[in-house]
């Protein structure tokens, strides 16, 4: 057996390898001083893309020196570009009226004296032109000058600040990230105007070269945490990296398990008030959504929203919220365990109308209850796939008709139905989908033991869910933390929120998280 | 770790592949509502017939599944058996499928097995983990405990459930007859004295089996609670009725409402006292070593109904009632004293009481307590009743 | 010896739970008939009293379990057999759960499910448990405690208010005179589960403040005393003491007896969740140091490795330990109450009272 799984591994490993060495992006080379020669290289490089756009331009009054500036169309601000590069290349470097200057000279006077830009770097290596160049920055090269200058223009057409999508609030900020890394940092920045706020970004992804973004505070964080999350980063050895998800899965501590040990969120303050608590955030360009480590179970209780309505409020619908959740998980299993294990538990009358209903059924209630779950989850699928205006009508007809159809035709029994409708809008009160996710995993699970068990069933399964659960680390903090291990202070955002005047420094607070535990 | 999860591939399937043993599938199950005990024959064999009232379910449940033929809400069958288990289970070749006794509402046993003894019938019930200790038991009078699992009912379409409704209120609004749950007899079963409710069936049993009977307005055949079975050493002595059987209450502190009439200077019987209120404490003195009960009953009334003309403005007047109405209780309860002295019935517990008081003197007297002292114990009967108030009206509109 | 660390609320609620154990379910203490709460609680402080000599021996040997101070003491080679008498003293208990547990579950609710599935699952949980550590057992533990209470209060609240109970079926005290208590204490409750405890010694290393024993230790006992004083108490005036005698699982009777507004009635589940979290940690802990006995006197180097074989053991003992109940429960009653003297009293006083004379002389 051990062989087989090996034999698949070592074959995955080499096609990586293959794949890399072609596509691969590493160049020893600097930039030789003749300009066309840079000019060809690039060229050939980005073969002749379309939306590379070299404007080639005299600089000095003798109209001597040949330079050329590079970009790729689209991820620049056109404007800036043009106002504050060329022009200011063509008109600024009138000064130079003799030819006595050597190119480095040249070179440097631009950079510091015409070049209008707040950030310009000065490169050799051809591996740093690229990646600046396909960043959106201008390159200037300077015929016989071994160095360019890379000029900050990012800019082009990215999708402007908007509302969220799945965490909706009705008091707080309407704010959303967006696919820029920059606008995401620049969010968090302006809600946490400490200096003690740091950024530290690196690229990943061979052929994607994403750029990423860790943020943290310092001060508050703790340094084993950080340590590891900066590590785990750097081992990914990959050749993509698209959205958030699959950096998650590779810095994701334990992979058999159904609970979500990484929290995502699309929500500014969501994220503030995390890095408040001493977790790390982890951006990644071309994702409104960035990741958040450690993350907790309760984490995925708590909504945006609870910190702006009052406590009293708040604490009730967290409790309303553990309670449906505990509810989607057991509800059909303990019916089933009911109906079909012990039914001398049922009070009397309810159990007449419940064997009155199962009269007319074929089926045994296992199948009844897998059946109905599993055409939820196909209704629910086909919801989130149509179009908007039909996507609606559809999930809702279609539940409606087909239950009611199944109903009358004998299929499934009525408890059946009430009680799978119950479960899946109760699931709908938890606050994250991943959580979802993992609830929707986990209740199959349950009806089963149920189903051979009856009561015992789920008395094991829970049993072992919990101990699973107890025993799960995200980055080295407990995953059940404040609950296991119980720490006093920490219950006071738990599950009840509880005043400001309990609290005294605020809301967020994790002392296990600082701690490293 | 290979070796692991292949044992645990093989644990997981082990349990899959045998089944599930306990599963059971409510079209399988016959509920039963009521089961009744008569005497079966004379030989060993055929000791006891037992008789299962089953719920039709889809008759009886809200909600249209199906409109199907109008049939009765329940069926019975019957058997006969050595045990009642035996019996019980030889009635599943009658019925299409497994007897379920959780949900038995009521148990039924006939008066000519009362009279022969009724201590060995409940070891089942007991012992078998489906049996729920909580229902109650009546005995029918006159006739057997089949006939009266026929019987249909008006209100309520289950007869057991009806029966136990019916005791439930007639405990709790007419005070007559407790219900007597087999939880609250077994552990008096070989102390020797308790009491069993009875009922009675009013009209004819064949009419009552049908349908019919309770689609007319005044049914013919019906259930009445009636009745309070003293039993002495598992087998029935004598029955109380009416106003004995209330005394009981009294005594044993069961008693919740109840009315009780009182005369007039001019009629009998004519006013109507409500008694919203009653409570009985009972304290033993043991005097020349014999005991001596002292009993306080205290209730509270109100006027509920007069056919003559009192007074009732005047404090003077309700002073009067007061006193009529103790006086009324104490007679009543004298009464049923006086038939459970005769018989040697001990049904209202003094002897665990006289145990709670002086444990020693009562490890000298127990053997001989129901036979010999009980009859000739001294009883001393204090009533204290407080009347307050007279309804919407104050006087009377007669004249 | 793992690296983890217990902490003092962990440990109480694992004393608690385990204190809970069958107890709590089954016929406990009932020789005494009427007083069988005062036997209890004169086990409670007879515990106590011994809990000061395990502590005496945990001052001696901070670092060590019990398997491992017996051979300090008692020299390495009569040392090494104490210790091997202590896991099997650990494995038969252990069996003794799983077997108590499973025989609640057949008889009240699952008829005819055979014995050794009942018993695999159970093993095996308990198993899956463990083999995540300790650590992990002391979390789970902490996450039940809540449950449990919930179950707890809501059960005795509806015992309270149904109207059931007649406080008189207690009396009158000592209606058998001093006898019967006396009796039932020094036979049963000292033992069970109090005298039980002894386990604990096993696990005491793995406190993280070790200075919070005497505290931990001393409160569990007297709230879970407290408790199951008043379990019985409540069982027998509820029922009567001629029924609970009689009875296999008392406590199960009496919440059967719950029925309030036509609804709340047939609450059994919620004492067999119960029934069931309790015995799973008290098997869990007596495995465990049954575990930890033969990790530390085998030289092993971790507990993972033994776990699944020992659970295999147990799952056939509790299947071979007794042909039917009634054996079962004699085989409780006969031998076994007079054997445990052996180990919760006898071998750790004469340990003691070795190593006090040792320390005198050195």
């Amino acid at each position: 057996m051990k062989s087989t799984w090996g034999r698949l591994f070592k074959k995955k490993k080499e096609k990586n390898q293959d794949l890399e060495d072609k596509v691969g992006f590493s160049f020893e080379q600097v930039l030789s001083p003749s300009l066309c020669e840079n000019i060809h290289f690039i060229k050939k490089t980005l073969g002749n893309s379309g939306d590379l756009i070299i404007s080639e331009f005299k600089l000095g009054k003798p109209w001597l020196n040949k330079s050329a500036s590079i970009y790729i169309n689209g991820l620049t601000d056109k404007e800036l570009t043009g106002h504050f590069i060329i022009e200011k290349l063509m008109a600024d470097a009138s000064i130079i009226d003799d030819d006595s200057w050597s190119p480095n000279q040249l070179g440097t006077y631009v950079k510091e004296h015409i070049l209008s830009i707040p950030h310009v770097e000065m490169i050799t290596e051809l591996q740093k032109l690229f990646s600046f160049l396909l960043s959106g920055q201008t390159i200037v090269l300077i015929d016989g000058w071994t160095m360019a200058c890379a000029c900050s223009s990012q800019g082009g057409e990215l999708r402007s600040i908007s509302e969220p999508t799945i965490e909706t609030s009705v008091r707080g900020p309407k704010e959303s990230f967006t696919e820029s890394l920059i606008t995401n940092t620049s969010l968090v920045r302006r809600r946490i105007k400490s200096p003690n706020l740091w950024l530290e970004t690196q690229k990943l992804g061979n052929i994607t070269q994403t750029q990423i973004g860790i943020m943290y505070i310092n001060g508050i964080v703790n340094e084993k945490l950080l340590n590891e999350v900066k590590e785990r980063l750097n081992k990914i050895d990959v050749n993509e990296i698209q959205g958030s998800n699959s950096i998650e899965e590779w810095i994701t501590d334990e992979t058999f398990t159904p609970w979500p040990t990484i929290f995502v969120t699309e929500r500014p303050d969501v994220v503030t008030g995390n890095l408040l608590e001493g977790r790390i955030a982890i951006f990644v360009d071309g994702t409104p959504i960035p990741l958040v480590v450690p993350a907790t179970w309760n984490q995925f209780f708590i909504t945006a929203e609870d910190y702006y309505l009052k406590w009293l409020m708040t604490s009730f619908l967290r409790v309303i919220r553990i309670v449906s959740f505990l509810f989607t998980l057991l509800g059909q299993a303990i019916f089933i365990a009911f109906v079909s294990f012990h039914p001398e538990l049922i009070p009397t009358p309810l159990l007449i109308n419940i064997a009155a209903q199962r009269q007319g059924v074929p089926f045994p209630i296992i199948f009844e209850a897998l059946l109905m779950e599993l055409t939820f989850e196909v209704l629910r699928e086909a919801g989130v796939r149509m179009p908007r205006p039909v996507g609606q009508a559809v999930s809702i007809v279609g539940a409606l008709v087909l239950g009611e159809a199944a109903v009358s035709a004998g299929i499934v029994s009525s408890a059946m139905v009430i009680v799978v409708a119950a479960t899946a809008i109760a699931s709908f009160t938890i606050p994250h989908f991943l959580m979802t996710d993992a609830v929707r995993l986990l209740r199959f699970l349950m009806i089963f033991l149920a189903g051979v068990f009856g009561i015992y069933g789920i008395g094991i399964g829970v049993i072992l869910l919990v101990a699973h659960t107890v025993s799960l680390r995200s980055f080295g903090v407990s995953y059940l933390s404040p609950f296991a291990p119980f720490i006093v202070n920490d219950q006071k955002d738990a599950i009840l929120r509880l005043p400001i005047l309990f609290t005294q420094r605020g809301f967020h607070f994790f002392s296990n998280i600082r701690k490293g535990k | 770790m290979q070796r692991l999860y292949l044992f645990l591939i093989l644990i997981f399937s082990l349990i899959c592949l045998s089944g599930c043993w306990d599963n059971v599938e409510l079209k399988e199950l016959s509920i039963v509502s009521g089961i009744g005990i008569d005497k079966g024959g004379d030989s060993d064999e055929n000791r006891y017939s037992t008789t299962v009232q089953i719920v039709n379910p889809s008759q009886v449940a809200g909600g249209q599944q199906g409109g199907k033929v109008q049939s009765a809400p329940v069926t019975s069958f019957t058997a006969t058996g050595s045990t009642l288990k035996e019996a019980l289970r030889k009635i599943s070749h009658k019925v299409s499928s497994q007897l379920f006794f959780p949900h038995v509402q009521v148990m039924i046993i006939g008066e000519e097995l009362a009279k022969e003894g009724i201590l060995e019938l409940f070891d089942l019930i007991e012992r078998d983990p489906s049996f729920r200790v909580l229902f109650p038991i009546v005995i029918v009078r006159g006739h057997t405990a089949e006939d009266a699992l026929k019987i249909t009912t008006p209100l309520v379409p289950i007869p057991s459930m009806k029966i136990v409704d019916s005791l439930e209120s007639s405990e709790k609004i007419w005070s007559e007859y407790p219900i007597s749950r087999v939880d609250q007899i077994i552990p008096r079963l070989n102390k020797g004295s308790f009491s069993i409710t009875g009922i009675n069936i009013n009209g004819e049993v064949a009419i009552g089996n049908k349908t019919e009977n309770t689609q007319q307005i005044y049914q013919t055949a019906n259930l009445e609670i009636k009745g309070l079975a003293l039993f002495k050493e598992g087998k029935i002595e004598t029955w109380l009725e009416n106003e004995s059987a209330r005394g009981v209450m009294w005594v044993k502190n069961q008693m919740e409402q109840t009315v009780v009439t009182l005369d007039c200077p001019k009629k009998k019987d004519a006013i109507t006292i409500d008694i919203l209120r009653a409570h009985s404490d009972i304290k033993i003195n043991i005097k020349n070593e014999k005991p001596v009960i002292n009993m306080t009953i205290v209730t509270l009334g109100s006027v509920s109904e007069t056919q003559c003309n009192l007074p009732l403005e005047k404090n003077k007047t309700i002073i009067e009632l007061e006193k009529q109405l103790s006086e009324e209780i104490k007679e009543e309860v004298l009464k049923t004293m006086k038939t459970a002295q005769d018989r040697k019935i001990d049904v209202f517990g003094f002897g665990n009481n006289i145990n709670i008081e002086d444990k020693k003197y009562w490890k000298k007297i127990e053997s001989t307590w129901e036979d010999e002292i009980f009859p000739e114990t001294e009883i001393n009967i204090n009533v204290l009743t407080t009347i307050r108030r007279t309804g919407m009206r104050i006087n009377s509109y007669i004249e | 010896m793992e690296k983890a660390k217990i902490s003092g609320p962990q440990l109480f609620v694992l004393m608690f739970m385990f204190n809970m154990g069958t107890a709590v379910v089954v016929n406990y203490g009932i020789g005494a008939n009427k007083d069988a709460w005062f036997a209890v609680l004169f086990g409670m402080f007879n515990g106590i009293a011994l809990f000061f000599i395990y502590y005496r021996l945990f001052i001696h040997y901070p670092k060590l379990p019990l398997t491992g101070y017996s051979r300090e003491i008692a020299g390495k080679h009569l040392g090494w057999i104490i210790g091997l008498l202590y896991i099997l003293y650990f494995l038969h208990i252990t069996t003794r759960q799983v077997r108590d547990f499973s025989e609640l579950l057949v008889s009240s609710t699952m008829t005819k499910t055979p014995l050794l599935v009942i018993v695999i699952t159970f093993v095996f949980v308990i198993c899956y448990v463990l083999y995540l550590g300790v650590e992990v057992l002391a979390r789970t533990a902490q996450v039940f405690i809540a449950i449990l209470f919930t179950f707890g209060i809501v059960a005795n609240f509806f015992i309270l208010i149904s109207g059931n109970l007649d406080f008189q079926n207690l009396r009158p005290f000592l209606e058998h005179g001093w006898k019967p208590i006396v009796t039932t204490t020094f036979l049963e409750t000292i033992h069970f589960p109090f005298g039980e405890m002894v386990v604990f010694t096993m696990l005491l290393p793995y406190l993280k403040h070790p200075s919070s024993v005497k505290k931990t230790w001393v409160s569990a006992l007297i709230l879970s005393g407290f408790i199951l004083s008043w379990t019985v108490c409540l069982n027998i005036a509820v029922l009567g003491v001629e029924v609970v005698e009689r009875s296999t699982f008392p406590t199960l009777t009496t919440i059967g007896k719950v029925n309030l507004l036509e609804f709340i009635q047939r609450l059994d589940a919620l004492v067999v969740f119960s029934m069931m979290i309790t015995v799973f940690f008290k098997g869990a802990i007596f495995m465990y140091g049954a575990v930890i006995g033969i990790v530390d006197l085998f030289k092993l180097k971790n507990h993972q490795q033994v776990i699944f074989p020992v659970g295999g053991i147990i799952i056939i003992s509790a299947i071979i330990i007794a042909p039917n109940f009634p054996a079962y429960l004699e085989e409780g009653r006969d031998g076994l109450r007079y054997m445990v003297y052996l180990f919760f009293l006898i071998f750790p006083l004469i340990m003691l009272v070795i190593s006090a004379i040792k320390k005198r002389f050195k």
